[in-house]
């Protein structure tokens, strides 16, 4: 059974709903340390606060989209309403992540492998993330971390598909430039 | 048993315990019927206020021809509808965005589109003249802004500065008919046009009780030698 097909049998009961959440949990939780730099123990909370709203409002989502889609959307705008104030970008030990990114940089970018490897300094790479604004750093974290198509941060983020590849050729060049200035 | 199913069956637990129910289905609706209500209506009110605009710019344009640099009264109507006709295009483009799926429109399609489809119906309303019937009946119903557009006139309608406007007196057939004709101005004056020579344009339509703008200038006193007689587009 499906996701979306979850989700209609939720809608009667609670107890169906908690498929979904022993799945998305997880996942999620982990998000949310990465957009905020948040604990273990606050992520926790946000995400229990994420899978009560989505279960009140489980007759808004729309099954013809993903429904994982839809839960990140909740996530992502719950997650940076709660932590506006000090919130702090967390770059956490991501091997694939950071192998992906690295990787993918350093191909368009830079023809030294050693140049590569450098960018696998995690510090700067991180603060270099730290740098962009919101829209583009969050785009950059659901393509390479959270292995998302343009299509799925279009409907998480709210943006067109257009848009979405606009940022993140952005923040690739904003990022180029900055490890230039800090390697 | 790891900690993440755990912290699942704790959230299903506050579910339960707080008795939370997915909200009704007719709640969604109604607020997707409400943003695409909104939508509707400020295109159409976005569209209305561009074909007044145009209504206003093709009085201005005329006025424009004898009365250029008299001051704001004449550029602040304008502006006013075209500062509303944006207003609405923008309460339009936003309610689109946040309707379910309208956030996947490229930006510039959807400005192309709005603009497109304003500009359209705008036009379409001005060709129709529905736009100088609600001009008309905003100017009556408004005190402020029939004040403004009055303003607007008295700059226009000066005889002694080469505009006359007022309301033919004797039938159009005797009006174009004889050299001297009737005509009693905004002020309830009557004055004796000579439109011998004088172009016409646009008339034919033009009925008795009619109002008129005529150029030309003042031979004499309540005499006036019509140059162009066109109709009063404000009626």
């Amino acid at each position: 059974m499906n996701d979306e097909q979850w989700v209609v049998r939720a809608l009667k009961s609670p107890d169906d709903f908690f498929c979904l959440v022993v799945k998305y949990e997880p996942i999620l939780k982990k998000y949310i340390r990465r957009i905020s730099g948040v604990s273990e123990e606050a992520a926790q909370d946000i995400a229990q606060d994420v899978f009560i709203k989505a279960y009140r409002n489980l007759n808004d989502f729309d099954t013809d989209l993903k429904f994982s889609s839809w839960i990140y959307r909740i996530t992502h705008n719950h997650t940076l309403n709660e932590v506006a104030k000090n919130r702090k970008f967390v770059f956490g030990p991501n091997e694939d992540f950071l192998n992906r990114f690295a990787k993918d940089i350093a191909q368009e970018s830079f023809s030294d492998s050693a140049v590569a490897l450098d960018i696998l300094n995690q510090k700067a790479l991180g603060d270099c993330l730290e740098s962009l604004p919101e829209n583009q750093k969050s785009v950059i974290l659901l393509y390479f971390w959270e292995d998302k198509s343009y299509e799925e941060i279009s409907d998480i983020l709210h943006l067109p598909i257009g848009t979405v590849g606009t940022y993140l050729n952005r923040a690739k060049v904003k990022i180029k430039a900055c490890l230039e200035k800090v390697l | 048993m790891s900690s993440d199913f755990e912290t699942s069956k704790k959230i299903l637990e506050n579910i339960k315990a707080q008795n939370i129910r997915p909200l009704p289905l007719w709640v969604f609706k109604v607020r997707r019927l409400f943003l695409v209500l909104i939508f509707i209506l400020s295109t159409a009110f976005g569209a209305l206020s561009i074909s007044i605009l145009l209504v206003n710019l093709n009085l201005f344009s005329q006025y424009s021809q004898i009365h250029i640099g008299r001051g704001f009264g004449v550029f602040l109507i304008p502006a006013i509808w075209f500062s509303l006709s944006f207003v609405f295009f923008i309460i339009a483009y936003f309610h689109f965005r946040k309707s379910p799926r309208g956030y996947r429109a490229s930006s510039i399609k959807l400005i192309a589109g709005l603009t497109v489809l304003s500009i359209t119906l705008g036009s379409s309303l001005f060709l129709s003249g529905y736009s100088q019937t609600i001009h008309r009946f905003i100017r009556h119903k408004i005190p402020v802004y029939g004040n403004l557009h009055q303003q607007m006139n008295d700059l226009s309608c000066r005889p002694i500065e080469g505009m006359l406007c007022g309301q033919i007196e004797n039938d159009v057939a005797t009006f174009f008919s004889s050299k001297v004709s009737i005509l009693t101005d905004e002020n309830g004056q009557k004055w004796l046009v000579d439109i011998n020579g004088a172009e016409v344009r646009g008339l034919p339509r033009i009925e008795i009780e009619k109002r008129v703008r005529i150029w030309g200038n003042i031979t004499d006193q309540n005499v006036f030698k019509a140059l162009e007689v066109r109709p009063y587009p404000l009626d």
